[in-house]
């Protein structure tokens, strides 16, 4: 069994979108963690526009970092446009580190 | 997109679309380094900037020194990365792109040597491998955005820019072809092809290239979403009824003018041709301050609804750039009107050159470079451990939690670092993000002190004034060397000398 509050801070503490420097949950990127099977995280998450220029990165990043996180066995990220990211689903620390 | 197992390995993250890191990096180092001896060049040729010399062998040298070996050099590269993430498509031919680089090196090192001798042969058979190497260019380029799913006003903003550059390139070769004497017949449209080479080169391929990618590139590094894009399409179009209305204008002096050795030539009240040329050139260049004016106000609009409210210094250096676009379009229209001569168009060519095409290339290389560093030297090491904006950014305090998760870490490194192949103390090495490998704010007096370079040099030229050409390319040259020191810690040229090493 995946806790998945656990790859949600795992990915909070590791992952950050490298241009803008903040991690990954505050910018609201991530948008659902399952386990659909025992041992398997599907990760479905989004980039802040499509063509990012980090997006390779970025997904091989979380896929390493959720990887680390006991019961993980295997991680399927999905990234989708629809719904496409909004600032809405920032945190309100992220958009105090916008100035926003 | 779904992806089952970790990837990445030493040497960054090679993605399906992006090229090598190599093959843009290479470009780029050509054109940081041309920047330099064209800051350099510049300090020494300053004499002769402010006493109309814009035609003296050594100041075309100089000037070919700026577009080709560090513009053009540098933009090729940053093309050929952008590209493929502007339009989600791979580069048509990488072998050719990696190739053309070496073609390029010794065409454009012959040809500004060449230049600087006025040497005919030299000028023809290294002005042909510059041609072929740049045709190389732009066909790659084109025939790879043409297969992007990706359409809109920045996909022709880049093709039309590749399609003129191909066309100044073209004029540029028939003019060494009539000094050579392979086609003395020339002689008499010299000044026609001299201007098509100028418009096309300048208000052609790098403003379309620039204000095509600006699309792009500016609500990227704003973090801006939702502003109007509307805009965009008339902008195009009047940028195209610029360049042709002016290059119509052109060429209906010809045979008309007396010579006044300058770009757009002066005395064209002769004829009913010229004078309609005249009025074209004036039209054209309304159209072309129209165009500037609709992207200023795109530019607002990404502004204002940009999230990272905070905007740094090279992106206001691209704002003033644009400013310095459409200032510079005035200038023209100003010129045409006066009929200043050789040295108006010496100091409207500058100001334009570098007030705008140069200022807006130095803001977004500030982005650029820095990125292209972190991919190649930090992208795999990312997600493996903290990175190095945890200690200030939202998430990195909530220590309970953060425990717990460096617990899990440590469960599952050994099964991690043996799955991947990667050495386990790696994971404790603090990725760095872009913010930490150059502090961005001091790039604001290096672009300011390079702008008020620019206005000064480009006036001191206007009217002769020696002194004053002296001064500012002297801040030009300072400011140049500032640049590239800036970017050269970035980049470590012993590092990237070894990870371009035999990777070709």
């Amino acid at each position: 069994m995946i806790n998945l509050d656990e790859v949600r801070e795992v990915l909070r503490q590791n992952v950050y979108d490298p241009e803008i420097g903040i991690n990954v949950v505050d910018l609201g990127l991530i948008y659902d963690l399952q386990e659909p099977e025992e041992g398997t995280l599907y990760v479905k998450m989004t980039m802040t526009t499509p063509g990012c220029p980090a997006h390779d990165s970025i997904t091989e990043a979380v896929e390493w970092a959720a990887a680390q996180v006991f019961g993980v066995a295997d991680v399927k990220v999905d990234v989708v446009w629809d719904p496409p990211w909004s600032p809405e689903m920032m945190s309100e620390e992220a958009r105090q580190q916008l100035y926003w | 997109m779904e992806r089952a197992v970790p990837m990445g390995g030493p040497g960054g993250v090679v993605t399906s679309q992006s090229p090598p890191f190599t093959v843009p990096m290479r470009y780029m180092l050509l054109g940081m380094a041309g920047f330099v001896l064209f800051g350099i060049d510049l300090a020494v040729q300053s004499f002769h900037l402010g006493a109309g010399g814009a035609f003296l062998p050594a100041v075309v040298a100089l000037t070919h020194l700026l577009t080709l070996g560090s513009l053009l050099s540098f933009i090729m590269g940053a093309v050929y990365q952008l590209a493929t993430v502007a339009f989600l498509i791979p580069i048509a031919s990488e072998r050719g792109a990696r190739w053309n680089f070496w073609l390029y090196l010794v065409a454009v090192t012959g040809l500004i040597v060449s230049m600087g001798l006025w040497s005919g042969p030299g000028l023809m058979f290294f002005g042909t491998l510059a041609t072929v190497s740049l045709y190389v260019y732009a066909i790659v380029i084109i025939v790879s955005v043409s297969r992007s799913k990706v359409r809109g006003p920045m996909l022709w903003f880049v093709i039309s820019a590749h399609v003129y550059l191909m066309i100044a390139i073209l004029a540029a070769w028939l003019m060494i072809a009539g000094i050579a004497g392979v086609a003395p017949g020339l002689g008499n449209v010299y000044e026609q092809l001299l201007g098509t080479h100028i418009l096309l080169a300048v208000g052609g391929f790098f403003t379309f290239l620039v204000m095509g990618f600006s699309f792009k590139l500016l609500p990227m590094f704003t973090l801006s979403h939702g502003f109007p894009t509307w805009r965009q399409k008339w902008t195009f179009g009047l940028a195209h009824a610029a360049v042709c209305l002016i290059f119509l204008g052109i060429w209906l002096h010809a045979g008309t003018a007396p010579g006044a050795g300058g770009v757009p030539s002066g005395g064209a009240s002769h004829g009913g041709l010229s004078a309609i040329g005249s009025a074209l050139e004036g039209i054209g260049g309304i159209a072309g301050v129209a165009a500037f004016g609709s992207q200023l106000f795109d530019i607002r609009d990404i502004f204002r609804k940009r999230l990272r409210k905070k905007t740094e210094p090279p992106m206001r250096a691209v704002v003033v750039a644009a400013v310095g676009g459409i200032v510079g379009v005035l200038l023209v229209l100003l010129q045409l009107a006066v009929r200043h001569g050789q040295d108006g168009w010496q100091a409207v060519v500058t100001f334009y050159l570098l007030g705008w095409v140069v200022l807006t290339l130095m803001g977004y290389a500030y982005k650029i470079v820095p990125f292209l560093i972190w991919t190649e030297r930090y992208s795999a090491k990312a997600g493996r451990s903290p990175a190095s904006g945890a200690g200030g950014s939202p998430g990195a305090s909530r220590g309970s939690a953060a425990g717990a998760a460096a617990g899990a870490r440590r469960n599952a490194a050994a099964r991690g670092a043996a799955d991947a192949g990667v050495d386990a103390g790696a994971k404790r090495e603090r990725i760095p993000v872009i913010a930490d490998l150059i502090q961005l704010e001091r790039a604001r007096p290096v672009l300011y002190g390079f702008a008020a370079g620019v206005v000064v040099l480009a006036a001191s030229s206007a009217v002769e004034f020696g002194i004053g050409a002296v001064v500012g390319s002297l801040v030009i040259t300072v400011c140049i060397l500032w640049f590239v020191w800036q970017l050269g810690r970035v980049v470590d040229p012993k590092r990237v000398a070894k990870e371009l090493s035999g990777r070709d």
